[in-house]
């Protein structure tokens, strides 16, 4: 297994495991007809720039804020949802590079973005899907290089 | 345990974790307390007993490391624990931050076990 495809499941794995108590499976899936109406990005400032991209149906993340929050999704405010698909990315991104780089290799991420256009065209994108429940999940990493070694 | 933790993080799905992990952790706390960045945080210290907090690091307003600045600064504050809990990984964050007084740091996504093992080890 390449190092961003073990760094990718793990960060996604865990995440959804430790936050949400959900398994997520990867998967070889056409997403093209999923509704992934959610998405959150945010941008590597260092070691080098790229953006680290999910992508989720409605659902899923209704599913992971009732499991977080302990309270129906219908009973949860906008922002409270929002703020969850924030945190989930800023915990993967993290996760993600902590995994990828070398040991204590400093790292440097920016603030989640909700709806916004990624950052990079897709010949730079390296993608992963992940099942979660009856759900899917996308992750994506755009960089310039795949060696984050120093 | 009759003791007041605060829970400093601008990020209110963050700030329900770590109150839901510590509860998981069979830590009894008092009180949770909570606080949206760093000067929350100290309006919050300032106006009662906190035994022990747990901060983000990346904050607005005030950040991590900003806030343990000034809470060295005041000697009513300084000799709270404080735990960082962090996406940062590099030595040079969390090594700041423990120069800065900082007693141990948790990695997200973290279990109620690594916050057992942090927290419980400070009482």
């Amino acid at each position: 297994m390449r190092n961003n495809d073990h760094a990718a499941l793990l960060a996604v794995t865990e995440t959804l495991e430790n936050l949400a108590f959900m398994e997520a499976f990867p998967v070889q899936e056409d997403v093209s007809s999923a509704h992934m109406e959610m998405t959150a990005a945010l941008l590597i400032h260092e070691p080098q720039q790229g953006e680290i991209r999910i992508a989720l149906p409605v659902a899923l993340l209704e599913g992971i804020a009732q499991n977080v929050f302990g309270m129906p999704a219908e009973g949860m405010a906008l922002p409270d949802t929002r703020d969850l698909l924030a945190e989930l990315l800023n915990t993967i991104a993290g996760r993600y590079l902590i995994e990828l780089l070398p040991p204590d290799q400093p790292f440097r991420i920016g603030l989640p973005e909700l709806d916004q256009p990624p950052a990079f065209g897709e010949d730079l994108c390296t993608m992963w899907h992940f099942r979660v429940d009856e759900h899917l999940l996308t992750l994506s990493v755009s960089h310039h290089s795949d060696n984050y070694s120093s | 345990m009759g003791k007041k933790v605060l829970i400093v993080d601008d990020s209110n799905t963050m700030r329900k974790i770590v109150t839901r992990s510590l509860r998981q952790a069979g830590l009894d706390f008092e009180e949770i307390l909570e606080a949206g960045d760093g000067l929350e945080a100290l309006a919050v210290l300032r106006g009662q007993k906190v035994d022990l907090i747990l901060s983000d690091i990346n904050m607005p307003n005030m950040d991590g490391l900003a806030f343990l600045r000034e809470k060295s600064a005041d000697d009513s504050l300084k000799s709270i624990p404080v735990v960082m809990i962090t996406t940062e990984a590099g030595n040079d964050i969390i090594g700041e931050a423990k120069s800065l007084g900082a007693v141990g740091s948790i990695k997200k996504p973290f279990t109620p076990e690594q916050i057992q093992e942090t927290v419980g080890s400070i009482f």
